[in-house]
């Protein structure tokens, strides 16, 4: 796995010791001290990272924004030892240039590529020509298929497959998505190392904005579920966010780290290769109570290797 | 690290000496995997419907309801806190929501705690009344008296048509109606499930501002708003309004549909009155001149543009005459401007190939191929029946024409019993000349003016009859009887658009197409002599631009619908000229 959790034996030696302790003591225990132990990860098998780009007519706005966004987030893919692979398809499979065939020249792009941002942000931008019947699934199929000639040299074996869908239509296709994933599932390289994320329309009704309006992404959300992808709105004004966690899960890092227990948050202290963090919502850490976890800041997220340990007191059982 | 009074680490490092280990002891998985002690989160107040209004955004507190596994239930505020729809409002990180005052619409607020979320549905209602300024204190007031549904003398809404759709950025609609013969107070009321609009005035006209239109157009996007108009006769007593009768109103609302998705580009349309290419950028507030005795001292009549809104080929100084292409970015500019009349080559109606870089035109009942880089002739292509009026589909393998038998034919705009064809195009680029029949000629009736759809799917076309009985009533040129009809590509399915047509010799026609958004809705252009309100009415002769929705899914789904919608006036076009031939380019 690309990151690694060290189960810390403190808490559970804590606990129990605390039990034997109660043998001989009229009161109870009600918290104990915990340490999750972590390790920021990087992949070095490689990652290929495909983005599945909707190209109708009301995607300008939204091209625009990835470009932005992953301009945002160059740094990390200049700045990281995973070997990966960046292509972009589209949604469209009625033109015969496009259906699953990647985009740009060049069309694979990965470390050595020169002026990363800029060859991304002209590959993404994909146009609005593309078919009004979006189908990203099709496309992602197609392209290991109909345009695996094509495409040669971007999937690649023993590679995590990251997929990425920017789209604000749901995908077009009739077949049930459980059916889909399991067919994409049979083509990926390796099918325990296949994710999809989504960028798309929020459940149930979509989403708005100024300037456009996407329906929800009801199947790619679907999809991104099944696989354990992220999902974010494609009504954010700034995707940079959203990218960052996107972009260090798929180069084998994260920011947010799921602790063990419910902490008491008052004595919830983290380091990062023993170095004391401060809790702050810049340059620091932020406790999540959605995922029981801590978020580092974009600018506090350790580097691959560092060792990241929580530690806190929480009630037992 | 401040340690909880109930704990000890110095009791725990003593008892460290214990020294057993049992992971399966811990509420952990035993891979130290998080296991939520949270069985279920509900969300508080559950499905809340408030109002806001400029200036008083709704505000609500939410709490999240948590039921631990051990049974223990507590409301807290302390969750991570979402809503769907980012354009509504916001909600920080304990709960507290705050709406936009612009707009009304509906969201789901959800709260994660501990791994584990529960949502709820809140609406929220924009409410205003806008009242006119020179108005009395208190007259809205007057329309909580008695009212009388179906009032003969009750005022009736002209203008937006009943079931018309319109793109959500459409700037420019203005609401008419006409006052009825007793009602001097009016109140236009829009209502939707989110959307509570009352605006009162004495006039017949309301056209709503920007912030008005956006709270009708965004917090309905996708969906309908009734607009019900009533009226009343008040006068003053001393300071205070009076109503001199009851609250008259008409017997049905209307219906005004926005569509989800915005529509872009700009619209070059050819005024005959002001002789020139005039565009609209859609959304903007005005047109412009574009191309024309106005700029370029030429009379320009049909035009047509690239597929990628680059170009522009117009017909000048005479509707058989000079052919042109002109650069969209300058038209002005002579070294962007090919003029392949100085070869001698003649156009009146011409069609891009997909690429741009040919353009075949019809002319005297024969097509010719022109180089569109360099303006210059390459080929003839002649039929067996003359052959006018082409549209290259956007795959490129087919052509659109209208065949006419010699007898009945005129000019290339002015014939008779002319029918629908495709003409195949190889991969070579090689025309065929064995046309396929898609519309057939009928005795009486003629076809024409086919324009295919930016897919490629679908044909819009012209019809006309001999309604009149006399020659010049049933022809392919300004007739009264003409109707917009649209046609699937293979010929399998067509559509008569009662709802875009309407009734009555309106002479709907030359059919044009938007760049197509998405999959939902499809604009159609065509020109129209038909009621615009009170401003441009059918007696005046005058045709002007009309926008319908073709609902694509509909259309999928066979021939029993009707696709189309009653058509939206093209707002900022002039009013006072004869406008026609609306292209509608994505630039």
């Amino acid at each position: 796995m690309i990151v690694q959790r060290l189960p810390s034996r403190l808490p559970a030696l804590l606990a129990l010791l605390a039990t034997a302790w109660l043998g001989c003591q009229e009161y109870a225990v009600e918290e104990v001290l915990y340490t999750d132990e972590f390790q920021q990860g990087s992949d070095d098998s490689g990652v290929d990272i495909l983005w599945v780009i909707d190209n109708s007519g009301t995607m300008s706005g939204e091209q625009q924004r990835l470009g932005e966004a992953f301009e945002g987030i160059t740094s990390m893919f200049e700045d990281t030892v995973a070997d990966f692979r960046l292509g972009v398809i589209t949604t469209d499979v009625d033109d015969p240039e496009q259906r699953g065939r990647l985009q740009g020249d060049p069309a694979v792009l990965g470390p050595d590529t020169p002026e990363l941002a800029e060859a991304f942000v002209a590959n993404a931008a994909v146009g609005t020509q593309g078919s009004k019947y979006e189908q990203g699934f099709e496309a992602l199929e197609l392209a290991m298929t109909e345009a695996a000639e094509v495409n040669e040299g971007f999937f690649r074996e023993g590679a995590i497959l990251e997929v990425v869908v920017v789209s604000d239509e749901d995908d077009h296709g009739q077949a049930d998505v459980v059916s889909v994933m399991g067919d994409l599932t049979g083509l990926v390289p390796d099918p325990d190392r296949f994710r999809l994320h989504a960028i798309v329309g929020d459940e149930p009704y979509g989403c708005l904005t100024a300037e456009s309006s996407a329906e929800a992404g009801s199947r790619y959300l679907a999809a991104a579920r099944l696989s354990e992808g992220f999902d974010g709105s494609i009504c954010l004004d700034d995707w940079t966010p959203l990218l960052e966690e996107i972009g260090l899960a798929v180069l084998g890092m994260q920011d947010t780290f799921v602790l063990s227990k419910e902490p008491d948050l008052d004595s919830l202290e983290v380091t990062v290769d023993d170095v004391l963090i401060p809790r702050r919502a810049a340059d620091g850490w932020s406790y999540d109570i959605g995922q029981n976890a801590i978020v580092f800041d974009r600018y506090a997220v350790p580097r691959p290797g560092m060792a990241i340990k929580a530690t806190y007191f929480a009630h037992r059982g | 690290m401040r340690r909880p009074a109930t704990t000890s680490l110095t009791l725990a490092a003593t008892l460290l000496l214990l020294g057993c280990l049992l992971m399966e002891a811990c509420p952990g998985g035993s891979d130290g995997t998080f296991i939520s002690p949270v069985e279920s989160v509900e969300v508080f107040p559950a499905n809340m419907t408030v109002t806001c209004s400029p200036g008083e955004p709704a505000e609500v507190e939410f709490l999240a309801r948590v039921t631990r596994k051990n049974g223990d239930v507590e409301e807290t505020t302390l969750a991570a806190w979402e809503t769907t729809n980012l354009a509504l409002g916001d909600i920080d990180e304990l709960g507290g929501y705050v709406s936009t005052d612009q707009m009304g619409g509906i969201t789901i607020i959800r709260a994660t705690v501990l791994g584990v979320s529960g949502e709820t549905e809140m609406t929220v209602i924009f409410s205003e009344t806008q009242v006119d300024e020179s108005l009395p204190a208190g007259v809205e007031e007057l329309f909580d008296g008695e009212a009388e549904e179906g009032a003969e003398d009750a005022p009736e809404l002209l203008y937006p048509l009943d079931g018309v759709r319109i793109p959500r950025n459409t700037a420019g609609i203005t609401f008419m109606w006409d006052a009825g013969p007793t009602a001097n107070l009016y109140r236009l009321r829009f209502r939707s499930l989110v959307t509570h609009i009352d605006v009162i005035t004495d006039q017949v006209s309301w056209e709503p501002d920007d912030a008005a239109w956006r709270a009708i157009a965004n917090g309905n996007a996708g969906a309908a708003t009734t607009v019900e108009l009533a009226g009343l006769a008040y006068s003053m007593d001393g300071d205070t309004p009076v109503a001199d009768s009851a609250v008259l109103e008409p017997a049905e609302p209307s219906t005004l549909h926005v569509s989800r998705l915005d529509a872009s580009g700009s619209i070059y349309y050819w005024s005959t009155t002001n002789v020139g290419v005039y565009r609209i950028v859609f959304g903007n507030d005005h047109p412009e001149a574009f191309y024309g005795n106005n700029n370029y001292g030429h009379c320009v009549s049909c035009h047509v543009l690239s597929p990628d809104g680059t170009q522009m080929a117009v017909t000048y100084e005479g509707a058989q005459a000079k052919l042109g292409l002109v650069s969209i970015d300058d038209p002005t500019d002579p070294d962007t401007t090919v003029i392949a009349n100085e070869d001698g080559v003649q156009g009146n109606f011409k069609t891009f190939s997909p690429d741009g870089n040919k353009l075949l035109v019809s002319h005297e009942g024969k097509l010719a191929m022109i180089d569109a880089v360099a303006g210059e002739w390459l080929y003839d292509i002649e039929l067996d029946e003359y052959v006018t009026m082409p549209s290259w589909s956007p795959q490129g393998d087919r052509i659109a024409v209208v065949l006419v038998d010699p007898a009945d034919f005129n000019y290339d705009y002015h014939f008779i019993e002319g029918q629908i064809a495709l003409l195949h195009v190889d991969a070579d680029g090689n025309i065929g000349t064995e046309p396929d029949i898609i519309v057939p000629r009928e005795q009486g009736v003629t076809y024409y003016y086919p324009a295919f759809s930016p897919d490629g799917d679908w044909i819009a076309y012209n019809r006309s009859v001999n309604d009149a009985q006399d020659w010049e009533s049933w022809d392919s040129y300004d007739d009264p009887s003409a109707q917009v009809r649209i046609i699937s590509h293979d010929g399998a399915v067509s559509f008569d658009l009662a709802a875009a047509n309407a009734e009555g010799r309106l002479t709907n026609s030359w059919p044009g197409w938007a760049p197509l958004p998405d999959a939902d809705v499809a604009w159609l252009t065509f020109s129209s002599k038909r009621d615009y309100g009170f401003l441009n009415v059918l007696e005046n002769n005058r045709p002007q631009i009309w926008v319908a929705a073709f609902d694509l899914e509909a259309a999928m789904s066979g021939e029993d619908v009707d696709p189309s919608s009653p058509p939206f006036w093209l707002p900022y076009q002039n009013v006072e000229t004869n406008n026609h031939i609306a292209a509608w380019g994505q630039q």
